[in-house]
């Protein structure tokens, strides 16, 4: 477990993300304080003097504090309206460093190979929020800025159910039936979240600041994915074809960053990822 | 004929000499006393043949000097400085300015000064002000055939200020001693040729490059393509399409980068060039790559890195993935590390980085081989420990390999360009 000295505050920290950079941090035994909106609501008037009151010089912030995915103009607004309480409450508080939750809808969803350098070309309102929010951290003054871009999560206690990893583990489980819409043939690359947390902590450990995307670096179309769920889930389970895919698009990440940043981090694949998932959602509903 | 070469770094040392043995008067002269030392002591690349065995010997008619009363009687000077990668890639012409400046001062006006440095296009225009004699002229050297390359050049190519104005007689006479063709064209056009040539290579490259990539990924191999596209007379024997990492030497870089500069300067779309340096950016990491997708099924303890140089034939380790991959893994693994030539920097505390005398040492008991730099004697060694049927995983970009030295599948050979399945 890496080793940090000084005070990690988490916003966002009961989220799909915060849980998990809470758990890994706290594994690690770091000072740790996690914040959610019951404790500081950013999205309140008051929000950012609140947090002001919790912070202090040194602190290092963890910002996973989001209302996601953003499908909309509030969402937007309301996503920017938190991160610029959180920017109001660090006027005058010297942080170590500020890690940004982004993701990877900054870069658009065209077909292509991405890594830190591919220009950001969002083409949805959560990824023009996502760069938002980023430029918005940018104003902070911070020895050490790191922005994390997560290619999708997926892991169990995600909340959403998006087409992917965590919606197949749950139809498998539910009515052993995995539905692919048409060929499946879209390629993406899906991050397990414990990697996601991984980094995160490994990137605070290290001060490690820019621009880090966080990718399993194997993508896989969907109907292969919907095979390996069906492979990890009970024996009878079915993978059904439902209506068809419009135009496929084909996503894979370099992360030769990644590589060079946490040279001993190994990204889980996603067969491994998709068994660890359904044994610990098994595991779950068996308690 | 009296000729000077101003300019003691790699191009002006080899343009000297060829000129020297073309028959000319030389006066080898540099304004800075330590690169005069250097070239008095041979202190010089050794991996540039016949540099260092002609500096060690004095020659008559070649005066190695730093004192300008040597340019008295020149008939024309040759400017040859190297010039400096910016952090940018942009070159930095800054000494070129300051020698051109100081030799205008001191010659009589009509000594030709030619300007062979690399220069941005629009650099001979912006300072044909200083001197009424002034020349660009388009130098074609590759690191490692300098001198060759000098002393044959395939044609020669000089930029003068109008149209229609004859050269000077001892420029002339210069240009006419290898019995090349010689173009002749405006500053501009001589400056935007040497950038375009390497624009053109790289752009071959970027294609093979890209597609062995591809190949690979496909379950074809690019040498089979390759060797077909060779007979194809559009693109001909010698093209520049055997797969590697990425775009080779710095200069070649660097003129992507002029080209992009200029282009967005003057209004002219530069994607073409922000995708080539893009591509080499990326197959830079082809290995590094390789590593990080193979590491899934394989605990990796130690890693053999066999080539720091960053070609063979050359002691330079710029922009080479040999030591790229050491500085990566060294604070987490095991990294046994070769080089024939090439002695490795001292490393950081903590390091697992060490150098062994021969690449079998480094290879026995390394879970990941990688071949960095393709030494030719790399070859014997291999297969020789290939021949031990070693529980391994060889990456091997260049190919040095023969894939049928692997005795069992407990060996697997990764190969760019073509599917290890």
């Amino acid at each position: 477990m890496p080793e940090f000295h000084g005070r990690l505050v988490v916003l966002g920290a009961t989220g799909f993300v915060g849980s998990h950079v809470v758990e890994r941090a706290s594994a690690a035994g770091w000072e740790i304080v996690a914040l959610s909106s019951r404790d500081v609501d950013l999205a309140d008037a008051a929000g950012s003097l609140a947090l002001a009151a919790v912070l202090r010089d040194g602190d290092t912030i963890v910002h996973a504090a989001a209302v996601v995915p953003t499908k909309s103009a509030a969402g937007v607004s309301r996503n920017l309206l938190m991160t610029q309480a959180l920017v109001d409450a660090l006027a005058g508080i010297e942080v170590a460093q500020l890690v940004v939750v982004s993701s990877d809808a900054v870069y658009g969803s065209e077909s292509g190979v991405v890594d830190e350098a591919s220009a950001c070309t969002p083409d949805s309102l959560h990824g023009v929020m996502s760069l938002a929010r980023e430029m918005v951290c940018a104003e902070v003054s911070t020895p050490v800025l790191t922005l994390v871009r997560p290619a999708a999560i997926y892991g169990f206690g995600d909340t959403h159910n998006s087409y992917g990893p965590n919606r197949f583990a749950r139809q498998a489980l539910e009515s052993g039936e995995i539905t692919v819409f048409g060929a499946g043939e879209a390629t993406r690359d899906h991050v397990a979240i414990a990697d996601v947390a991984d980094v995160i902590v490994r990137a605070v450990a290290t001060r490690q600041g820019g621009i880090v995307n966080v990718a399993s670096g194997q993508s896989i179309s969907f109907s292969d994915l919907a095979g390996l769920v069906r492979d990890a889930a009970p024996v009878g389970t079915r993978v059904v074809v439902a209506g068809s895919e419009s135009s496929p698009t084909f996503r894979t990440y370099d992360i030769s960053g990644l590589a060079r940043r946490f040279p001993d981090l190994v990204a889980t694949g996603p067969a491994e990822g998709v068994q660890q998932m359904i044994s610990a959602m098994q595991g779950s509903a068996q308690a | 004929m009296r000729f000077a070469v101003a300019g003691l770094t790699h191009l002006g040392v080899c343009m000297s000499i060829a000129a020297h043995k073309a028959g000319l008067d030389l006066v080898a002269f540099d304004s800075d006393s330590a690169r005069v030392d250097a070239a008095r002591r041979a202190d010089f690349d050794a991996a540039e043949p016949g540099v260092v065995d002609f500096l060690r010997t004095t020659h008559e008619r070649y005066l190695v000097t730093g004192e300008v009363d040597a340019l008295a009687d020149v008939d024309l000077v040759m400017i040859a400085i190297d010039t400096v990668l910016d952090e940018h890639g942009n070159n930095d012409d800054h000494e070129v300015t300051g020698l051109l400046e100081w030799l205008a001062a001191h010659l009589a006006p009509d000594v030709p000064i030619v300007i062979a440095s690399q220069v941005r296009p629009g650099f001979t225009r912006a300072h044909e002000h200083l001197h009424p004699a002034l020349y660009y002229f388009m130098e074609t050297l590759i690191f490692g055939r300098g001198l060759e390359r000098a002393m044959h050049p395939e044609r020669y190519i000089v930029g003068r200020s109008s149209q229609g104005q004859a050269l000077p007689s001892a420029l002339q006479e210069y240009l006419d001693l290898p019995g090349c063709p010689v173009h002749v064209m405006s500053y501009e056009s001589a400056e935007l040729t040497k950038l375009s040539a390497n624009y053109v290579l790289s752009a071959t490259i970027t294609a093979a490059n890209s597609l062995a990539d591809l190949a690979q990924r496909l379950g074809a191999d690019w040498r089979d393509i390759e060797a077909a596209l060779r007979d194809d007379h559009r693109i001909g024997e010698k093209a520049y399409i055997t797969a590697g990492l990425g775009i080779g030497g710095a200069n070649v870089t660097r003129d992507l980068f002029g080209i992009k500069d200029m282009s967005d300067r003057l209004g002219a779309d530069s994607s073409f060039s922000a995708s080539m340096l893009a591509h080499s950016a990326y197959m830079r990491d082809w290995v590094l790559r390789t590593i990080t997708d193979v590491r899934r099924g394989t605990a990796l303890e130690r890693l053999a890195v066999l080539g720091l140089a960053y070609k063979p034939g050359t002691q330079s380790m710029r922009g080479g993935s040999g030591i790229d991959l050491v500085g990566t893994f060294e604070s987490v693994l095991d990294v046994l590390v070769h080089d024939p030539a090439v002695t490795m920097p001292d490393r950081p505390d903590g390091s697992r980085a060490v150098q062994v005398r021969t690449a079998r040492e480094g290879m026995e008991g390394a879970q990941m081989i990688a071949i960095t730099t393709p030494w030719p004697e790399y070859r014997d060694g291999v297969e020789a420990f290939l021949a031990s049927d070693p529980e391994t995983i060889l990456i091997d970009p260049y190919r040095l390999v023969d894939r049928g030295w692997a005795q069992s599948p407990r060996t697997r050979i990764i190969q760019l360009g073509v599917s290890d399945a």
